[in-house]
């Protein structure tokens, strides 16, 4: 089953270094406020996105993984009919951080 | 070099490290960015000084890349010779993805801003401790050269405790540098590049000793975390690579945060009525600190050259494909598209830290800018509440080199009147 990421930049940390837009082209803008947003908010997992979180000066940015992109609630049906969200289904897991390199 | 209407018949690279130009920029810097704001000098590099070319320069690192291993050799000929200059192809900030993505990442969790929050305390330490020894001359009425006491010491026993360098090495360390950047550019002789191999041996075989020692008794610090990850995956850092990346930090690490240490007295003289905000607790300090960045860059312009992947047209003329192209960060930092009475200080520029230029932008932001902010923001209040009535006591001597703004000696004295 393809695995999504929800991608969050926190504002309050942002600097607007563009490190994430160069790490994961594509994936993040900076709005007139030289700061960053996902193009995005949900993604199919990504090593480029997981490396731009590592690499973020500021930890700003924030990745949750998500079994079901409609979990997000933020996908409607292309069909028309609206799915209920399914929040006991597949509860959100830990901030996904990429591979950890043992220290 | 064809002629073309309106070129301007200087090499803007060597006007700028010319007397007059150490000691203001700006006028020729204005003039500069406002009739040459692509400016090729016959040095081959061109240089960008405009704002937003600047950023477009640093932020599309896939159209203005790094060099490849090729050029660096075409750059440095005697690179392959010279294992001083080889040593530059390992290093983050001159490699590409992926193998940049897989360096930086090695390093990246040390240098956030939580981490370098967490180290407040130490620099404060540190700091009061360099102050400690210059107080009773200064307050005996005594000339005191701040540059070689704090300025210069400051963020070299920061930086030397976070990588794990004993404190009795760090100033013969120091010391090796400037020897070994002499010889790393093209026009460098065979008695520099010499010079530069015999020292740069010496500086090798330290950290390779000093990886022994870490491996065999790891302590909190940098140098033992990389070496436990190379141990654990040969692959993920080579000898080589690990080599580049201590000497690298090192020589690029705090050469940068001194100067800026050095802009920020000088700042705080010249614009007195500014610093209250070093007065204002921690926020107030980091809105100086911020706007100090933007004012006096520590860099001139970028260290590592980008070459463009095709013919670029930026808003001030065209940079050719191949070209070796450096952005002038203090230049842009004053322009006026970007920042309104640019050459006027003022700290109360609102989210300066996210506009400002000097530490770069994109891919190779400047791993070291918590680490420089927060440092920045603990010396300069401990001066300011430490010297009262602090004047300049003479000229400071201001370094013709490129691309750091070192000033090498900074003599203040107490304000008899």
């Amino acid at each position: 089953m393809k695995r999504y990421l929800r991608i969050q930049v926190d504002h309050s940390r942002c600097v607007g270094s563009a490190l994430c837009l160069a790490t994961a082209p594509g994936y993040f803008e900076l709005d007139d406020q030289h700061l960053s947003r996902p193009t995005t908010s949900v993604v199919p997992v990504s090593e480029n996105v997981g490396a731009a979180a590592e690499l973020c000066p500021m930890e700003a940015i924030t990745l949750t993984e998500l079994e079901d992109e409609r979990d997000s609630g933020e996908h409607e049906d292309t069909r028309g009919t609206r799915r209920p969200p399914t929040p006991a289904a597949v509860p959100p897991r830990q901030a996904f951080t990429g591979p950890t390199y043992r220290r | 070099m064809p002629d073309s209407p309106g070129r301007v018949p200087v090499d803007v690279l060597t006007e700028i490290v010319r007397t007059e130009n150490l000691v203001d920029p700006y006028p020729f810097l204005a003039w500069v960015r406002n009739h040459d704001p692509v400016h090729h000098s016959p040095s081959g590099v061109y240089l960008v000084s405009r704002y937003a070319d600047g950023r477009e320069v640093l932020q599309n690192s896939k159209l203005f890349r790094n060099p490849e291993p090729d050029e660096i050799f075409r750059l440095f000929p005697a690179a392959h010779r010279h294992r001083s200059q080889l040593l530059l192809l390992h290093t983050i900030a001159l490699n590409n993805p992926p193998a940049h993505t897989r360096l930086r990442r090695l390093v990246s969790r040390d240098f956030t801003a939580g981490r370098m929050e967490a180290l407040r305390g130490r620099v404060g330490e540190i700091s009061d401790r360099l102050i400690a020894a210059v107080v009773p001359p200064y307050r005996d009425g005594q000339v005191v050269d701040l540059g070689a006491a704090v300025a210069s010491q400051l963020p070299l026993h920061v930086f030397g405790e976070l990588l794990g360098v004993p404190e009795s090495d760090r100033v013969e360390l120091q010391m090796k540098m400037p020897l070994v950047l002499a010889a790393m550019h093209p026009g460098a002789t065979e008695e520099q590049l010499l010079t530069a191999d015999e020292i740069n041996e010496s500086i090798e075989r330290y950290f390779a000793d000093l990886v022994v020692k870490r491996r065999h008794d790891p302590q909190d610090d940098l140098i033992s975390a990389l070496v436990t990850a190379r141990d654990d995956d040969p692959d993920i850092l080579s000898f080589d690579e690990l080599m580049s990346m201590l000497w690298g930090l090192w020589a690029g690490g705090f050469a940068t945060t001194v100067a800026a240490i050095n802009y920020g007295v000088l700042t705080m003289l010249r614009h007195a009525d500014q610093v209250h905000w070093l007065r204002a607790g921690p926020a107030g300090a980091q809105s100086f600190v911020d706007e100090l960045l933007r004012y006096e860059a520590p860099a001139a312009t970028t260290a590592v050259s980008r070459y463009p992947r095709r013919d670029v047209r930026l808003s001030g003329g065209t940079v050719p494909e191949g070209a070796d192209v450096r952005v002038l960060f203090t230049a842009c930092n004053r322009d006026p598209d970007m920042f309104d009475e640019p050459d006027r200080f003022d700290p109360s520029r609102p989210a300066m830290h996210r506009t400002h230029l000097s530490f770069g932008h994109g891919l190779h932001y400047c791993l070291g800018a918590a680490l420089a902010r927060m440092e920045l923001s603990v010396i300069l209040p401990k001066i300011d509440s430490s010297f009262p009535d602090l004047t300049l006591a003479g000229e400071p001597t201001y370094r013709p080199a490129l691309p750091v703004r070192t000033i090498d000696h900074l003599p203040v004295a107490m304000d008899a009147a």
